[in-house]
């Protein structure tokens, strides 16, 4: 008991952020007791939470997040929108989820179970109870604190979204009653929805967890302590700073892999924990790689690694559902024990997971309202990182000659979309799950991307570590984002911001004609003289300079003159704006005698033509020739070549044609 | 012994028809050639005039072409539906093949390996074989309900999710399973068409019937020699995916050698056809006597008659 009180003074003084070397503003400490009852799939628990007051106003009500009242019925918000399904895994109707608050009370106070109510803020619906809202005697007053103490038990679901149980497998995620983030003066506090993932305030989190003696245990933090009790269990004490969340995990056929990885530009010291499944150690060592691969892009590319671990969970077979999620230095990988090396899921995954522990846990972005902010930055630093280590053609698949790279499949996903929701918007807002993750995901990754190559690769290292750098352990929004951009850069970038982030269209340019037309000698009536074929040619101010014509409008501004010479050709190529968003262009123009002229268009009107007169013919025209804008959502309207070759569709043609003959005669035999 | 007599036998027989086997390449290409037209338009106009087509033809950048087939999807879409349905057609046409080979193995007139008595035969048997490929679904049925009722035996010992890797492997074992009832039915479907062509009866069902049994009672014999001549067909096969893995298809040479060497390997699939099915033939009469059927007669200018013939 002494000991509790000493541990909680000195969450208490980490609150203040008093305590030497604290990195965030420490608004939260939890001191958590739990145990977990395999047989019952419960945990129960004794939550002592300090909470400070960070904000200019008297707060006389507290919202807790009791996310795993998600699981407690079909009627909650989560099954409403989910449908009971979670990526293909469905809820078992015999297995709910759900948290009971047993006792809440001001330390030292009054209980206040009774004061316990449920609200619901963003859709109203009675039958969700994600979110417990307390209402205090008295108003916590600016920069005071308030202790509450919490029993409350957790049951445990069958897992099919993140946490809960398979077989003797335990994620034990958002298990705990969490309270709200104050911002501005005002509560943060959304319901658990299908299609959104967390937020919460900075603390320092002390949890003891006591399991049977054969559970191998992986949690948040470092341990501090194991104690062997008398009752056949065992207790092990974790403790973590700078975090706003805690997570732990628990199974009898996990085996433990620790090792120390060390960098010396930037300086990382921190110990990898891998949990690995006993049915899954031929996947180890890929796992192990692809985890250094992490901490080194990231600690290189944002900022070192800061915490004393990183622990990596390997779900149990059938317990998929667990896995590609992420905790506070804690994330689940997802694997088979029969996955080929060349189909990268499980470094993928990996590499992915550990990238929220900045884009989520350090720089603490808000999953509710801008996913992107996480989700969509942490897809770019992914599949940068899988280019960088595995190869950019065939960073997700290289497998019997397919070679598939990351880059390429976000676009597919972006390009075989629709245009129903824009980059920006609160989680649950989406259409559909799918657009949700293409939106956040992939199309915010390729929004990184395409401002990437806009700015160029330093200014945008640049960008990235300067975001991390003045958002680590704060709560950016996406204005923040902008602003770094901006600041770095030294460039407006709203045009681009404006039109990526709050528009669901599509950036589409092309090459609609390429023509090359011999200019004929003069021949028929011209003013005061008769010409005929033979007569004399016409002269070129300037042989072979192209005679740039207005955007709008059909007429020529001025007529094309043949060049001297034996031939002239006029040369013509329209460019085209297909989709709506507006992007500055570069036009690369190829002619048959070698020369190349590199046009720029400020892309606002539909189309645009280009003339050249002169002695040789145009052999392509490709608008964005470098491929800069990663968000053109198609790369094959993009060129255009005068007389194309007939050996690319030949040879596809006749492979095809082969393919289909041993088809038939298969069919035959 | 017997499974190498009858091997040898097709083997044989098959390297004596170097027409039908032209018959059955240019079968084979004609419907395959429809295939080549309807892929290379879709494929031409969905690259178009892109400059992206130019570096497809050094490397087949599978970024490149799934972004070709994602942006012209409904174009591919189109085009597959009409490969489907110039499937369906072949497939009936391959009913005639059949015929066409044993009408020509089983005629007893010196002149069977003519082009006139494939023809013939296809005539004179389209029918009867197209009832038998009705009828078999009488194999057909059976064979999914086998499959269905091994397939939960081994759900109940994959019920355990955490049998990960177990559970990989039985998913190897439907597959085998499902390769083999296939291959079970087709074998029981050759030896049921050998019995309608030497015994020249349109008693179909009978046939089968009789085909079963067969099979059934000498599945060593059958299914041996069946799957011997199928290893010699994966010979030819490696050999020829291991000519294409060293032709570097980047020009045009190469590409035009690689179809011819693909044209090669189809005429072996139409050899290997008539393997099969004299090989079977072989095995048939090694259990049932030579039933010799009449001759199919083949009468210049009109095609061919076919004669009455007993039912046998």
């Amino acid at each position: 008991m002494k000991k509790t009180v000493l541990l909680v003074a000195g969450a208490v003084l980490a609150l203040t952020g008093g305590l030497s070397g604290a990195l965030s503003r420490q608004v939260v400490a939890y001191d958590i007791k739990a145990r977990l009852v395999p047989e019952t799939k419960a945990v129960e628990g004794h939550e002592i939470l300090t909470w400070i007051n960070d904000s200019a106003n008297p707060v006389s009500e507290l919202p807790f997040h009791l996310y795993m009242n998600a699981f407690k019925n079909n009627r909650t918000t989560f099954m409403k929108e989910s449908g009971g399904a979670h990526r293909g895994f469905k809820v078992d109707k015999d297995n709910w989820g759900y948290i009971s608050i047993i006792k809440i009370a001001i330390r030292d106070g009054g209980d206040l179970t009774g004061a316990v109510t449920y609200i619901q803020p963003d859709d109203g619906n009675p039958d969700d109870q994600t979110v417990m809202n307390l209402a205090l005697p008295a108003p916590v007053k600016p920069q005071e604190k308030i202790t509450l103490v919490v029993d409350f038990v957790t049951r445990l679901p069958k897992v099919f979204a993140r946490a809960g149980f398979s077989g003797d497998f335990f994620m034990v995620g958002q298990w705990f009653p969490k309270i709200g983030v104050l911002r501005n003066g005002v509560w943060n506090c959304h319901q658990y929805h299908a299609h959104s993932e967390f937020f919460a305030d900075y603390g320092a989190f002390r949890v003891d967890l006591t399991v049977p003696d054969r559970y191998i245990l992986g949690a948040t933090g470092r341990r501090t302590g194991t104690v062997k009790n008398p009752d056949g269990t065992t207790t092990y004490t974790h403790v973590q700073e700078d975090v706003h969340d805690f997570a732990w995990t628990a199974c009898p056929a996990f085996v433990e892999f620790r090792e120390r990885f060390t960098l010396n530009d930037p300086p990382v010291e921190t110990e990898m924990i891998l949990l690995i499944h006993r049915s899954h150690l031929g996947q180890k060592d890929r796992y192990a790689r692809a985890l250094r691969n992490g901490l080194e892009f990231y600690s290189k590319s944002y900022g070192p690694y800061p915490y004393g671990t990183i622990t990596l969970v390997d779900p149990a077979p059938g317990a998929m559902a667990a896995g590609g999620m992420e905790y506070p230095t804690l994330f689940t990988g997802d694997t088979t024990s029969w996955i080929p090396k060349g189909v990268r899921m499980p470094e993928m995954v990996t590499i992915h997971e550990f990238g929220h522990g900045y884009w989520y846990g350090i720089v603490g972005s808000n999953e509710f309202e801008e996913a992107w902010l996480d989700e969509g930055i942490n897809s770019y630093s992914e599949a940068k990182a899988m280019d960088h280590y595995y190869g950019a053609d065939r960073s997700l698949i290289d497998l019997a000659g397919v070679r598939i790279g990351e880059i390429p499949y976000q676009r597919l996903n972006v390009i075989a979309s629709g245009r129903f929701d824009p980059i920006e918007k609160f989680s649950w807002d989406y259409v559909s799950g799918s657009s949700y993750s293409l939106n956040v995901y992939q199309k915010a990754s390729l929004m990184m991307l395409t401002l990437e190559r806009w700015l160029g690769e330093d200014v945008m290292s640049k960008v990235m570590k300067t975001y991390y750098e003045r958002w680590k352990f704060r709560h950016p929004t996406a204005a923040d984002f902008v602003r770094v951009a901006e600041d770095v850069s030294g460039k407006d970038l709203a045009w681009f911001f404006d039109q990526v982030l709050d528009s669901p269209d599509r950036l589409d340019y092309a090459v609609t004609d390429l023509r090359a037309d011999e200019v004929n000698a003069p021949d028929g009536v011209f003013d005061g003289q008769a010409a005929s074929g033979k007569a004399e040619r016409p002269q070129a101010d300037k042989p072979g300079e192209k005679g740039e014509e207005p955007a709008k409008g059909g007429g020529e501004a001025k007529r094309a003159k043949a060049a001297a010479g034996p031939r002239s050709f006029r040369n013509v190529v329209v460019v085209a704006r297909i989709g709506e968003w507006v992007f500055p262009q570069e036009i690369l123009v190829v002619f048959a005698d070698g020369k190349k002229v590199r046009e720029t268009w400020d892309g606002r009107d539909r189309w645009k033509r280009f003339v050249y007169v002169g002695p040789a013919k145009v052999v392509s025209a490709e608008v964005d020739p470098d491929h800069k804008w990663l968000l053109d959502v198609n790369f094959t309207n993009n060129s255009l070549v005068l007389e194309p070759k007939r050996g690319p569709v030949l040879k596809y043609a006749l492979g095809f044609m082969g393919w289909f003959q041993g088809l038939l005669s298969l069919l035959s035999l | 012994m017997r499974i190498l007599a009858c091997y040898k036998k097709g083997i044989g027989e098959a390297a004596l028809r170097p027409r039908i086997v032209l018959v059955l390449w240019l079968f084979n290409a004609v419907f395959a050639s429809l295939a080549y037209v309807l892929f290379s338009s879709v494929f031409a106009s969905a690259l178009g005039r892109s400059g992206l087509a130019a570096g497809l033809m050094t490397k087949a950048d599978m970024n490149v072409l799934f972004e070709v087939l994602t942006t012209s999807g409904r174009a591919f879409g189109v085009m597959i539906s009409g490969l489907l349905a110039l499937l369906l057609v072949y497939f009936l046409a391959s009913i005639f093949i059949q015929g066409g080979i044993l009408g020509g193995l089983v005629d007893g007139s010196g002149r069977e390996r003519s082009g006139r008595v494939f023809f013939a035969g296809g005539a004179v048997h389209y029918g009867r074989f197209l009832r038998l490929t009705v009828y078999s679904v009488v194999l057909w049925v059976p064979a999914l309900v086998g499959y269905a009722a091994v397939s939960i035996l081994l759900g109940l010992a994959t019920k355990d999710p955490t049998k990960e890797q177990l559970s990989f492997d039985l998913d190897i074992v439907r597959i085998v399973l499902t390769v083999f009832l296939f291959f079970l039915v087709k074998i029981i479907m050759d030896y049921a068409r050998i019995r309608i062509a030497t015994r020249d009866t349109g008693e179909v069902f009978q046939a089968l019937v009789g085909a079963v049994r067969f099979v059934f009672g000498r599945p060593g014999l059958t299914l041996g020699l069946y799957y011997l001549l199928g290893l010699t067909g994966l010979l030819i096969f490696v050999v020829w995916r291991v000519f294409f893995a060293a032709l570097p298809v980047t020009t045009m040479a190469t590409i035009w050698i690689g179809f011819l060497v693909t044209q090669l390997f189809i005429a072996s699939r139409g050899w290997l056809r008539i393997a099969y099915q004299a090989a079977q033939l072989a095995n048939h009469r090694s259990f049932n006597g030579r039933k010799q059927a009449l001759p199919i007669t083949v009468t210049a200018g009109d095609g061919g008659a076919i004669p009455e013939a007993p039912a046998g």
